[in-house]
């Protein structure tokens, strides 16, 4: 009982003189009430006072009320039960029973003192006889009365709550507030209610299924940019012009031979011989003869013909071989334009830069099940209200806790649901966001793949159009080549051939020519020899005859020699004149088939074109189109995944509404089956209640009413007709029980027995002695007792009947007869109990004094003394051992104490020491001490782990090690990242040593970053020109709606053409590395004057002299220079206004070799080499952070500039080793670059380009590359990689869109 | 109406118009259509190609930064011709372009002592042959001077009018000078094909 209980049961007691008497009906109902607030001790306490006077006054007031005398306040008991003992207890000491255990030894004593001298036995029997006497009239018996309360209604049954459009929890928590009897009925409310908010999550998800649209972020086309593409490509207008044919100029015939003119003899005319023919010659006439003889010419000037010179070849007309030069020069226009037009081929977009799926965006639902409809839920007859009321009593806590714990399993079902579903979309969403981003990369990757291969595609193309240009200048120098050579051979052959010819002709003419003479002179000698000594006296005839002889004969002579002398001339100027003309045709037909030759080679190069076009535009097409239908298939894979992702998710949703239903449902089966358990434990119970079945119905009809009946029934009874049916009954039990009553003892009957008193005559004079005391104890116990068994705690119908039954156990010798009880216990019903009580109670008067008097010996049987004696004397024994131990332990402890106390103090000192050294430590101690420990771990762990891995270990041993390893070394982070590189920190960080044992080289590290700088330049171009597939598709529509007078070309694109074929710009033709069209994003506004400082691409030797050397002109210092240099663009004014010297012209032609400088380093070397403006941005950028020197950036080991011959299209040991030596050099500077920047602060060019961050990128990449583990990751590094390169560039150069 | 107009700034290779002409053109206010920037590119040192494209790819607009000569000019390109002409139109409203009589005298006082104007005067004449420009460019293919030959060869070549087909291939002929002479049959060949 509580306190408040206490205290209202003594406020109740105190108050109660203060009320007005109470009706005699409720006399009952104010002891229930005392009851219920008091217990029964104070029900017990007033009966008891009450007893004496109402039995005393009985019969003269057998039916009064009963008058509630102010009872002193009530102690009260710790509890009901012992505490009645106590009461009672306190109240039997007033009998005079003997005191158990005193007067043993007195009695004993006087036992042995023999029987009891005759004096003490009349004594003694006088003594009982008094007390016989004393005992006084009996009490008035029975009789009157009758009462026993009013008659019990039973209220009508209330219907059961709905609760079915009650959310579950709180359904269940108002079916707990119910009696079970309509717990049972409202179960099916609470079903309903739970089916229903099941049924309305169903709803909610079926009204709004989890969705998600995947690719509604990615760029989708709705047709594939390669369709866009038109099949071919636009027309080449490029041709080879034909040279002008010049006209034929054939060789001239040799000039005739000039006339000979008058033989040679006419000019020696006859002398004058005697007109007589008989006559003699005189003297005169013989000697003129002879003189005439003499004069006659042995030489003639008519054979003085010579063939003259040879002729030569004229290479003129159709043979001037500068046709051949001037048909290559067509060639090389027209090869000059076709490169442009297949410049432009390379050029233009393909749909590599639009590579985005087509498949259909669309809205993805998860599948989740139909809202399922209402259950009908059977609805559960209540029970009755005994059974109701049993459950209650039998289980009712239980019953309200299970409903309690049910609903609150409901709401944690419902939270838990809540929760997981949360859980499970995030977890979906999550699901869903990893696969967009696989997509994402997956299809950054094919498309930066695509635009890779298409870019090395395109670079093909462009070297085999530039092979072609160079294959077809290098035939066309060949035909030229060969064209001169035949004309210059034949030109010389024929000369040669000539000269010979004449020459023979000349020796041949000398021949006749002395022929002649000498026959002239043989004529001329014969005449002279004829004539003797003279022609004295020769008749005339004979010497006219002689003379016309001779002449004749020379002249004869002559004529032949002339005619041998002509014939020889004409026959060597006419074979001449053949071989020239011949050699003259032979070159014409050399030239012509020179022209024909280079025209030939012409149209194969024009033909050329447009093949290798066709052939590198359906690659690129096709590839184009794997890629569209990889990154389709990316797509399809991405839907089916997110498909899947949200099947996932709608069966988890759905599992969710199922296990919140089951959840739900078990909640309510776990109540139901409570309940159902608790009912028919109620009716099982009501059930074995038998005949008290019926009881417990009136009990239930109304607790209270009934147990006040009960009450009134009781109190009647025993005040009204208990008396005399008792009395004889109780002398008997007596008569039987006197020893035991008396507690005598056998000394004492013995002393009795020897001082002369019977045992009948004891009990006799005892039941005298101690008759008048029995009604009011008698009476008082009765009430009490068979009030607190038979009136129990009101309200609680089982326990009234288990109250009964237990009283009936107990007081079955009491009541004799079931039947008799229980119509006593029917008739309480009706409030007329009193009667039957009486009766039943009468009835076994004996069995009640029995029952009275065995629970009186057994409060006197008590003997608890010894047991506790011995406990205490045993408690004792355990105590002293107790000590004994521990005293000893105590010893320990207290050393133990003292030991742990000086080390506490040893280790408090030290702290205080420690604390101490780091209050004076400063930030460079710190910094060295933690350098220091992480140096120590470092030593200690790296031989560890290393053997680790070499022996082989698990990855999870290897990350418990791992762990081990950071709390021993006090570490801050101990990670091994997939490259298999351990990172220790503590506060400095300390890249250990690959634990496997790569190293890169310098030229590793070149050739290996190139192709990622070619990647991301071509990323970076690409991104600064066409950003989005939109754009690509604008110039896809620019091309395809191009129309034809939009064909031509445009003045920029003339000017382009000329402006590489002007003299003096061979140094920009193609096969010097640097390809026209090459994309520049960024550099703004160059203006390149010609300063001529540089002479060419890689030929940088000695410029870092000449620079400082003119700069220091102008005041400038090498670290001014460096600064001009180092951001990529020159800043001219600036540089101008730091410049000394009036020298304004000189100062700016300085200002433009450094231009010059910088347009070979950032546009020139970068086109010559792609990939190499990343090179350039970052030694230039370390250039202008002090990490390197200008000579070395300009032509040293960290030059970005390619060496002589490394971009060279040849395959040659001097253009390998130079690329050899370009790439040492990229290797060199990014090392450099990952040296400087390695725990160092970030490391920001001039440019503000971040460089930490690309060397951290580097980095990244070249651990996972060197480990090879994992290739998503590398993927992953290396796409950072070319983002953080994109970054540096766009920094750099600017401009970037 | 011409579906292509090449209009020559009034400004010096130093004057950075890449900004002004890229802002402008990506304003529709400005020119009614919206272009973003296409490609740039270098076909010779000397040459700077900024290549605007129109969004739906229904015009272009080159910027050509030449500062050899130097010379920044616009080649203003459109499917429709109505297109052309309205850019055209626009883009001079808003920048200055240099007139072809502006030119025109320019080259002709210019001819000898600074014949890069009639590279000039080239890239901004009409495509249709204008006379007294054909004149000009006749006394400077018939100078004396090789620079100016070189110039006028070149300037010939840019306006593509079949009209100076004769003077190149005459200039070809009568020249001395080998390397000018190939590109002066060179451009002459290129004429005839056109």
């Amino acid at each position: 009982m509580s306190r408040a209980r206490e205290s209202e049961a003594a406020e109740v007691t105190k108050s109660a003189p203060a009320r007005r008497p109470a009706p005699a009906s409720g006399s009952a109902a104010a002891l229930l009430r005392m009851q219920r607030a008091a217990g029964n001790v104070a029900v017990t306490a007033m009966v008891g006072r009450r007893a004496a006077s109402t039995v005393a006054a009985a019969p003269a007031h057998p039916a009064a009320e009963p008058q509630i005398p102010a009872a002193p306040p009530v102690a009260a008991p710790a509890s009901g039960g012992p505490a009645l003992d106590e009461a009672a207890g306190g109240e039997e000491t007033t009998p005079d029973a003997p005191a158990p255990g005193r007067g043993d030894g007195e009695l004993a004593s006087l036992d042995v003192d023999g029987p009891a001298p005759p004096e003490v036995t009349a004594g003694a029997s006088a003594e009982v006889e008094a007390i016989g006497a004393d005992a006084g009239p009996e009490p008035a018996g029975g009789g009157g009365g009758g009462g026993g309360g009013a008659p019990v209604e039973e209220p009508p049954a209330p219907a059961p709550p709905n609760v079915a459009a009650a959310p579950p929890e709180q359904a269940m928590a108002q079916l707990g507030a119910l009696p079970p009897g309509q717990m049972a009925a409202t179960l099916g409310g609470v079903q309903a209610a739970a089916g229903a908010t099941v049924a309305q999550e169903q709803g909610r998800l079926a009204a709004a299924p989890p969705s998600h649209t995947p690719l509604a972020n990615t760029p989708t086309l709705a047709t594939a940019a390669s369709s866009l593409v038109p099949a071919d490509g636009p027309a080449h207008q490029a041709r080879v012009g034909q040279a002008r044919q010049r006209t034929a100029r054939p060789t001239p015939p040799p000039r005739p031979v000039a006339p000979a003119g008058p033989p040679a003899t006419a000019r020696v005319q006859t002398p004058a011989l005697p007109a007589a023919p008989q006559g003699g010659l005189g003297a005169d006439a013989a000697r003129d003869l002879s003189a005439s003889i003499s004069r006659l010419p042995v030489r003639d000037p008519g054979t003085q013909v010579a063939p003259g010179p040879a002729p030569r070849v004229s290479l003129t007309g159709d043979a001037d071989p500068g046709q051949v030069n001037a048909q290559q020069a067509q060639l090389t226009a027209g090869s000059a334009q076709v490169q442009a037009e297949g410049g432009r081929d390379a050029a233009e977009p393909l749909g590599e830069d639009a590579v985005h799926p087509t498949a259909a965006v669309e809205t993805m639902q998860a599948e989740v099940p139909p809202p399922a409809a209402a259950q009908e839920v059977a609805e559960a007859e209540p029970a009755d209200a005994a059974v109701s009321a049993i459950a209650e009593e039998q289980q009712g806590p239980q019953l309200r806790a299970a409903a309690a714990s049910a609903s609150g399993a409901m709401a944690s079902a419902r939270r838990a649901h809540s929760e997981q579903e949360q859980t499970q979309r995030q977890q979906s969403a999550q699901q869903i966001a990893s696969l967009e981003q696989q997509h994402a990369a997956a299809e950054q990757s094919e498309r930066t793949g695509v635009r890779a291969e298409v870019a090395e595609q395109r670079t093909q193309w462009r070297t085999e159009q530039r092979s072609m240009v160079t294959a077809a200048h290098t035939e066309a120098q060949a035909v030229v080549g060969t064209a001169g050579q035949t004309v210059r051979a034949e030109q010389q052959q024929a000369e040669t051939e000539a000269a010979q010819h004449h020459q023979q002709g000349a020796q041949e003419a000398a021949t006749a020519r002395r022929e002649g003479e000498q026959e002239a002179a043989r004529h001329r000698a014969e005449a002279q020899q004829e004539s003797g000594g003279g022609f004295l006296g020769w008749l005339a005839s004979r010497a006219q005859s002689l003379f016309d002889r001779v002449k004749q004969g020379i002249t004869a002579a002559f004529d032949r020699a002339r005619n041998a002398v002509r014939a020889a001339v004409e026959k060597a100027q006419s074979l001449a004149t053949a071989v020239i003309d011949r050699a003259r045709q032979a070159a014409v037909a050399a030239i012509r088939l020179a022209g024909t030759a280079l025209t030939a080679i012409g149209d194969r190069l024009l033909a050329g074109f447009p093949a290798l076009r066709d052939r590198f535009r359906n690659a690129i097409r096709d590839r184009v189109r794997r890629a569209e239908t990889a990154v389709n298939r990316l797509a399809e894979g991405l839907k089916s995944g997110v498909r899947a992702a949200l099947g996932l998710l709608g069966r988890g949703l759905s599992a969710l509404l199922s296990g919140l239903e089951a959840g739900l449902k078990a909640a309510v089966d776990g109540v139901a089956a409570t309940v159902r358990g608790a009912i028919q434990a109620a009716r099982s119970a009501l059930e074995a209640l038998g005949a008290f079945m019926v009881i417990a119905k009136d009990v239930a009809a109304n607790p209270g009413a009934w147990l006040r009946n009960l009450g009134a029934a009781v109190m009647d009874g025993i005040r009204n007709h208990l008396w005399v049916a008792l009395k004889t009954a109780i002398q008997q039990w007596f008569n039987d029980k006197v020893e035991q009553v008396l507690g005598l003892g056998r000394t004492v009957w013995n002393l009795l027995t020897r001082g002369g008193i019977s045992l009948a005559r004891i009990g006799e004079m005892a039941w005298q002695g101690i008759k008048q005391a029995i009604p009011p104890a008698l009476i008082g116990i009765l009430i009490e007792k068979l009030a607190s068994m038979i009136m129990p705690a009101a309200g609680a119908v089982l326990l009234v009947i288990q109250g009964l039954q237990a009283a009936w156990g107990a007081v079955s010798r009491i009541l004799q007869a079931i039947n008799r009880f229980v119509a006593f216990l029917r008739a309480v019903k009706t409030g007329n109990g009193g009667q039957a009580f009486a009766q039943v109670v009468a009835a076994a008067a004996i069995t009640v004094v029995d029952f009275v008097s065995n629970w009186l010996i057994a409060r006197l049987a008590r003997g608890a003394s010894r047991i506790g004696n011995r406990i205490r004397a045993i408690a004792q024994r355990i105590g002293a051992a107790v000590r004994r131990v521990a005293r000893r332990v105590g010893g320990a402890l207290r050393r133990a104490g003292r030991w742990i106390g000086d080390r506490f103090r040893g280790a408090r000192d030290r702290v205080r020491a420690w604390r101490e050294r780091r209050r004076r430590e400063t930030p460079a101690d710190r910094e060295n001490r933690l350098r220091q420990r992480l140096e120590r771990a470092v030593a200690k762990i790296r031989p560890q782990a290393a053997q680790m891995l070499a022996k082989g270990t698990t990855p999870l041993l290897f990350r418990l090690r791992l762990a081990w390893w950071k709390l021993r070394h006090r570490l801050t982070a101990l990670t091994m990242d997939s490259g298999g590189t351990i990172t220790a920190k503590v506060n400095p960080t300390i890249e250990l040593d690959d634990p496997k044992g790569h190293k890169v080289t310098e030229a590793e590290m070149g050739a290996l970053l190139m192709p990622i700088f070619r990647e991301a330049e071509f990323e970076y171009h690409r991104s600064s020109a066409v950003r989005t597939p939109e754009r690509a598709a604008a110039r896809l529509a620019w091309r395809a709606g191009q129309p034809q007078a939009l064909s031509g070309l445009s003045r920029a694109e003339q000017q382009s053409i000329l402006r590489l074929n002007r003299p003096g710009a061979n140094s920009m033709r193609a096969e010097d590395g640097v390809s026209a069209g090459m994309s520049h994003a960024a550099h703004g506004s160059w203006r390149v004057g010609r300063v001529g400082m540089i002479r060419g691409p890689g030929d940088y030797e000695g410029m870092t002299a000449r620079l400082l050397a003119r700069g220091s002109r102008f005041g400038l210092t090498e670290a001014q220079i460096a600064q001009a240099l180092a951001s990529g663009r020159v800043n001219e004014a600036a540089l101008l206004s730091s410049m000394t010297g009036n020298a304004e012209k000189a100062k700016q032609r300085y200002v433009a070799s450094l231009r010059r400088v910088s347009f070979l380093a950032h546009v020139v070397e970068p086109a010559r080499r792609r990939g190499h403006s990343v090179v350039s941005a970052t030694a230039f950028s370390m250039l202008g952070a002090g990490h390197a020197g200008l000579s070395n950036v300009l032509e040293g080991s960290m030059a970005p500039m390619a060496p002589v011959g490394a971009a060279s299209q040849r395959d040659t040991p001097e253009s390998r080793a130079a690329a050899a030596l370009g790439q040492r050099r990229v290797g060199t500077i990014f090392t450099t670059l990952l040296n400087v920047t390695k725990g160092k602060p970030p490391l920001v060019s001039k440019s503000n380009a971040d460089l930490s961050k690309l060397a951290e990128a580097i980095r990244r990449w070249l651990a996972q590359h060197v480990s090879g583990k994992d290739p998503e990751a590398l993927a992953a590094a290396r796409a950072q990689l070319i983002a953080g390169i994109i970054q540096l560039l766009t920094t750099f150069y600017g401009k970037a869109k | 109406m011409t579906h292509r107009q090449h209009l020559v700034l009034d400004a010096g290779p130093a004057d950075d118009l890449f900004d002004i002409v890229e802002a402008n053109l990506a304003d529709p206010a400005n020119t009614g259509l919206e272009f973003f920037l296409d490609e740039v590119s270098q076909p010779a040192p000397d040459l700077t190609h900024y290549v605007f494209l129109e969004e739906n790819g229904r015009a272009r607009v080159v910027l050509v930064v030449d500062s050899s000569t130097p010379v920044q000019y616009l080649v203003v390109e459109a499917h429709d011709p109505a297109d052309t002409g309205r850019l055209a139109d626009a883009l001079a409203r808003d920048f200055q372009v240099v007139s072809q009589a502006r030119l025109r005298e320019e080259a002709e006082l210019n001819l000898d002592e600074n014949p890069s104007h009639l590279v000039r005067m080239a890239l901004g004449a009409p495509a249709e042959a204008d006379r007294e420009m054909i004149d000009i460019l006749r006394r400077g293919l018939r100078s004396p001077e090789h620079d100016t030959r070189l110039a006028a060869i070149e300037a010939a070549g840019l306006t593509q009018w079949p009209d100076l087909l004769t003077p190149l291939r005459e200039t070809a002929s009568s020249e001395q000078d080998a390397e000018l002479k190939l590109f002066a049959e060179t451009t002459a060949d290129m004429l005839q094909q056109r």
